[in-house]
């Protein structure tokens, strides 16, 4: 029994030791920490935890980047099985590499199965994700890009935008998809394929270009030029010269 | 008359000298000899270490790191072994830890004992350090555990 006490003193004196107050960072790591002063970065070696009031991260590896001091920091660079989650920004990051800007709160996560997630959406791709908190940009390059939320599911080789920053609730104010083969978008109850697909929130619309198709209750709309007004829920698709713009109805919608 | 003033004074003077110099010597070697042995032996005492009190420094272009300790121990020829309550100080920065072999050519210093590092707003806990590149590279070994405040 006396035994059991002392251990169980030395535990939780150790607890607390470690423990972090309110406003303190704590790392953890298992192979330690590599200094370079003049460099300005420290090397945070295997199974690195960073626990602190606004974010909590864990990877393998992690770099950080100081300005003045060790506590001052500038910038992120996790690399392996990289975990964030921001509580102040409302993200939370999954990847195989995370560069993480402090000073421009700017999150970039590469490697496959690549994952942002903030309240109202959910990014993913196999190459890279970008966003950018304070200027509200965001940008998805590579396999398998993907942007999510309930009304919206965007497919696109490259994606970028620019998040709305006036509302807590983040809106899409500009979008761009691009694809060598086909971007997509689902709006509502409308299915729009192209190779580049550019929406504008201040003239509502959807522009789309190249192997354009517009599907909506059955009715399938193809051409070379299209856009979508999403105020007034109405399209309208064109062809170059050589082509001729070609409705197809569904039966079983009729 | 009384017989000692037969007696001539030199003789007795002489006599005298003759008896008090040898005793005197006597006396003031073995007085000397016996504090030469205590002072012998309150060096031995202290002189347990190669060095009491060691005091070495590392420069670099940015700082100075004042490095003081107990003791310290010749290992190897610029070798030294620093013991009990080492310190590693600097304008920016302190580490503390107890065996520590600072090398003098190279103007570097290891420990794989429990070493707490201190600079502003920082203090970084591990199971020991190097400290390289003319103190302008640490590493930190083992467990590490660092508050940020």
């Amino acid at each position: 029994m006396k035994y059991f006490y002392t251990i169980l003193f030395f535990l939780i004196f150790l607890n607390v030791s470690h423990s972090r107050n309110i406003g303190e960072t704590q790392i953890t790591t298992d192979e330690g920490i590599e200094v370079f002063s003049n460099e300005k970065y420290y090397l945070l070696k295997k199974n690195v935890i960073i626990e602190s009031d606004k974010f909590s991260l864990s990877g393998d590896n992690i770099k950080i980047y100081f300005n003045k001091d060790m506590y001052d920091i500038t910038e992120i660079e996790a690399v392996g099985n990289v975990k964030l989650k921001s509580v102040v920004n409302d993200i939370n990051a999954l990847g195989s590499f995370l560069l993480f800007n402090t000073v421009n709160e700017e999150v970039t996560i590469k490697g496959l199965k690549s994952k942002l997630f903030t309240d109202e959406f959910e990014m993913s791709s196999d190459g890279l994700i970008n966003v950018n908190n304070k200027s509200g940009n965001f940008f998805i390059n590579g396999k398998n890009s993907k942007l999510l939320n309930e009304d919206i599911i965007i497919i696109g080789e490259n994606i970028k935008g620019i998040f709305s920053q006036e509302n807590k609730n983040k809106e899409i104010n500009y979008l761009n998809v691009t694809d060598k083969e086909e971007s997509y978008v689902k709006s509502d109850e409308t299915d729009l394929y192209a190779k580049n697909i550019e929406y504008n929130k201040e003239t509502s619309l959807i522009e789309l270009n190249e192997n354009v198709r517009i599907i909506r209750n059955g009715e399938i709309v193809t051409g070379d030029y299209g856009t979508l007004d999403t105020k007034s829920n109405s399209y309208k698709v064109k062809s170059k010269n050589t082509k001729k713009v070609k409705v197809i109805i569904s039966n079983s919608n009729e | 008359m009384n017989f000692l003033l037969f007696i001539n004074k030199r003789y007795i003077l002489i006599a005298t000298i003759l008896i008090l110099f040898p005793f005197l010597t006597f006396v003031s070697i073995k007085y000397f000899s016996l504090n030469l042995n205590t002072i012998d032996e309150i060096k031995l005492e202290i002189s347990s270490s190669d060095i009491i009190e060691p005091r070495f420094a590392i420069s670099n272009d940015n700082e100075k790191i004042f490095i003081t300790a107990k003791e310290g121990n010749f290992v190897e020829k610029d070798k030294i072994l620093l013991e009990n309550n080492v310190k590693f100080t600097s304008n920016n920065f302190s580490i503390i830890s107890d065996n520590v072999t600072f090398d003098r050519s190279n103007q570097t210093a290891n420990s794989n004992n429990k070493s707490i590092f201190k600079s502003k707003k920082t203090i970084i806990t591990s199971e020991g350090f190097n400290i390289y590149d003319k103190g302008n590279k640490i590493n930190f070994y083992g467990k590490t555990n660092i508050i940020l405040k």
